[in-house]
């Protein structure tokens, strides 16, 4: 618990930074994936060490996939029934039973319903996804953060003693 | 630039790049602590958890020695496996020296648990442990008896039906002689063919009535008179040819009326001789309901059929019930681990609930296995055991051959086959072999077991207050073949028991010497039982030369006294319903006298008049109408046409 509160906090501070709109969008997109998936999986550990080896956004990442579970629940009789109509078709059966018999690929699922009428839906949104919340990232630090930051109240907060405490203590220890 | 500017100046931050370089050192030292968990503790959590999971699915404790497990080699080492006898906790139901398995990284890769080959070393059987097994308490009944009970009262249930409680008491009785007179008066009710002869006198009484009904629907004499007083009142002799014309017709009508009375007369005729032949067939199938109430009544007095094949049954269920039981048992829990029948097998959609479903069900599709494995795969374990200082220990080989999950992709079907000895226990040529074929749409399992010599406790045959009879082999011999398909047995078994020594016991000394100078002779006792058919409908057939040996020591003179009870019992039935039947005899003699005499007297009376009626017409018209009044007519009648303009 405390290390999703740690990841909440360095999300929104990262959202009121100047800079990293890239990774936060990058993270709310592998959430999304992750999210997606219902199961421990293949592409789940891969997403995971993407996550982990570059600079994506952990918090953002760990608290989409976390909201986007939640939708996911209430889509997964759609996600099966598009699963299975994929898995059914005649025209992939070739490339599917390929699949089945490759080494490592079977570790993926693919062969659920759920996990791939998900899958199917989280690669294809997950481009909309990224520019969408980077779109929204961008918006958001112009509209509200800018307006806040000019306003008189955080200003005279800029002024305090205890605002220059913590601004010279995030320098020194991030 | 001065110092001071350079320390006032803003401190620019080092762009970091798109990899987190930083997480190098922490991840090479987590990949180490896991290392280190793998190297130091994994394996003894693992021989924990197995220990734990095995001990809940067995109910009894299990023992693992030793695990080891390698992760390059993908292999695991299962050593000094101790599995408690839950009956007796103090000893180990089976103890398992080594069990190696080697999977292929080919598989796993693929998902697939493939074993290129399996070893299972040193089995020995009902070992003492060191200290007695913790054995877990029974789940609660839930009050339904299990599919393992049902399975085994659905076997009991037939041989049972086939068992004649105190078999061999009851051949001592009709040796001492059967008195069956008295047991018979009260049961006249009880008979079948006295019920028989009742239901058969009520339907006589009531078809009587109705044909006392038909018979008086049918003409009689008055009407018969009628016809002829109607025929006498003609007036024969008109001159008017219309008229008379008229007369004639009237007379034709009447002989026509006459001869549908003849119809309904030969009708009733047939109908009669219908109804009498039914009785005649029910008075012979009455010997039929005779012959059910003699063996009923036989069963009911206990009087034995000492025919071989009958002894050999009641002596010899017990044993075939055992082994049909346990070929069951083993079916039922086999079923639950066996690969689906057909191919495209449906399983039963779950039921809705109103709890929460969970992520991530939906459907498995499978796809064709075209190169590498199916999902399990034990290519080859072979088993394999040497004597040793436990008397529980033996020579044993075997093998295990393609166990897989999914055959009909394999076309390989599973074969276990085990040989060996028991030197120490005294059990010597053991050869089992099984072939577990699911390669086709229609599953098969075949048993061919072969046990040369073993050691046999007591065995009892009959046991009542009147006489008692066991016996002890020394040793003995088993020939299993057994076939399962779908719901079919077939299993052919022979035993032999040799070095036999009989246990007699009799309360009365005649009886005690008449069995012993029986089986002192029968040195070697065979056993041959067949059975086959739906497990809910089995076809026993069981053969002993025990049997064959007692039908012949007890010889005619025993045949002669059931024959004499059998015949006792007959004389009875028919002493009971002989009167009754003579009755419904006589009922019937006297319906078919009666009504055959009454319709034939009409008949004739009918006929009579027909014959009557047609010479007087015959008479009257060949006597009146002449030549010259048949031109008189046809000229009247030339005038009347030319009168009316034609």
């Amino acid at each position: 618990m405390s290390l999703l509160l740690k990841q909440l906090f360095g999300f929104i501070k990262l959202l009121n930074s100047e800079t990293g709109h890239n990774q936060i969008a990058a993270g709310i997109a592998c959430g999304f994936i992750l999210g997606m998936t219902p199961i421990f999986s293949l592409q789940s550990l891969v997403v995971f060490l993407l996550i982990f080896l570059f600079r994506i956004q952990a918090g953002a990442a760990f608290l989409s996939a976390f909201f986007f579970a939640f939708i996911a629940w209430v889509f997964d009789p759609i996600f099966h029934q598009f699963g299975s109509w994929f898995l059914t078709q005649s025209s992939l059966q070739g490339v599917l039973t390929s699949m089945y018999n490759m080494p490592l690929v079977p570790l993926t699922r693919f062969n659920n319903s759920v996990v791939m009428g998900a899958g199917v839906v989280a690669i294809l949104c997950f481009p909309l996804v990224f520019f969408l919340s980077r779109l929204l990232i961008l918006k958001y630090r112009k509209a509200v953060v800018e307006r806040i930051k000019n306003t008189k109240f955080w200003k005279a907060l800029q002024a305090t003693s205890i605002y220059k405490w913590y601004y010279s203590y995030e320098n020194l220890y991030g | 630039m001065t110092d001071e500017k350079k320390a006032n100046a803003p401190k620019v931050k080092k762009k970091k790049g798109p990899l987190r370089l930083e997480v190098i050192l922490p991840s090479i030292l987590i990949l180490a602590l896991i290392y280190g968990y793998f190297f130091f503790f994994f394996d003894s959590h693992l021989r924990k958890a197995g220990e734990y999971a095995l001990t809940q699915v067995h109910g009894a404790e299990v023992n693992i020695g030793n695990i080891q497990t390698s992760f390059l080699n993908a292999s695991l080492v299962i050593q000094k496996i101790q599995i408690t006898d839950k009956n007796q906790p103090e000893r180990d139901l089976f103890r398992i020296g080594e069990v190696r398995f080697k999977t292929l990284w080919d598989g796993l890769l693929r998902a697939k648990v493939a074993i290129e080959e399996a070893s299972i070393k040193n089995i020995q059987a009902l070992v003492p442990r060191d200290r007695p097994g913790r054995v877990l308490p029974p789940p609660p009944p839930d009050g339904k008896p299990g599919l393992i009970a049902k399975a085994e009262k659905e076997i009991v249930d037939q041989t049972k039906a086939k068992l004649q409680d105190n078999f061999l008491g009851d051949i001592l009785a009709v040796v001492n002689g059967v008195d069956v007179k008295d047991q018979l008066k009260s049961l006249e009710g009880d008979l079948k063919a006295s019920l028989r002869i009742k239901e058969l006198d009520a339907e006589l009484k009531k078809k009587k009535e109705e044909w006392d009904q038909r018979l008086k629907s049918l003409p009689e004499s008055d009407y018969f008179k009628s016809l002829e007083t109607r025929f006498k009142a003609l007036n024969w002799n008109e001159k008017d040819p219309i008229k008379f014309a008229n007369n004639l017709q009237t007379a034709n009508n009447l002989v026509k009326e006459a001869k549908s009375k003849v119809e309904e007369i030969d009708k009733a005729q047939k109908d009669l001789r219908g109804d009498l032949g039914n009785y005649g067939g029910s008075i012979k199938d009455l010997e039929g309901f005779i012959q059910q109430d003699i063996k009923d009544l036989q069963k009911r007095f206990n009087i034995p059929s000492i025919d071989p094949k009958s002894i050999s049954q009641q002596f010899f269920m017990k044993q075939i019930e055992e082994r049909l039981v346990g070929t069951r048992k083993y079916y039922e829990v086999a079923k639950k681990y066996m690969p689906p029948k057909f191919k495209g097998e449906k399983t039963k959609e779950p039921e809705e609930t109103l709890v929460p479903r969970k992520r991530g069900e939906g459907k498995n599709f499978t796809f064709p296995i075209t190169k590498g494995y199916p999902k399990f795969w034990l290519k080859k374990a072979f088993i394999s055991s040497e004597v040793s200082s436990s008397e529980y220990s033996g020579n044993i080989t075997g093998e295990v051959l393609d166990v897989t999950s999914h055959p009909q992709y394999l076309k390989r079907p599973t074969k276990i086959n085990i040989s060996g000895d028991f030197p120490q226990k005294a059990i010597y040529g053991l050869d089992l072999k099984s072939v577990i074929d699911f390669t086709t749409d229609t599953p098969k399992q075949t048993v061919d077991l072969k046990l040369a010599s073993f050691p046999i406790g007591k065995i009892v045959l009959s046991e009542s207050s009147d006489a008692g009879l066991a016996m002890s082999p020394s040793k003995a011999a088993l020939q299993v073949n057994a076939q399962l398909t779908e719901g079919q047995i077939m299993m052919d078994t022979k035993s032999q028991y040799n070095e036999v020594k009989y246990d007699i016991q009799a309360k009365e000394k005649f009886v005690s010497d008449l069995l012993t100078n029986i089986f002192t002779g029968i040195p070697t006792v065979t056993l041959n039982a067949k059975i086959s058919g739906a497990w809910s409908d089995l076809k026993i057939n069981i053969n002993s030369n025990l049997g064959e040996e007692l039908a012949r020591g007890f010889g005619k003179q025993l045949q002669a006294k059931i024959d004499e009870a059998k015949q006792r019992i007959r004389e009875e039935i028919d002493k009971q319903i002989g009167q009754e039947k003579q009755k419904l005899q006589e009922q019937i003699k006297g319906l078919s006298g009666d009504i055959s005499k009454s319709l034939g007297v009409r008949k004739s009376e009918v006929d009579k008049v027909i014959k009557d009626l047609e010479d007087g017409i015959k008479k009257e018209g060949n006597g009146l109408i002449k030549k010259d009044d048949m031109k008189k007519l046809e000229e009247e009648g030339k005038k009347l046409l030319k009168g009316l303009g034609l």
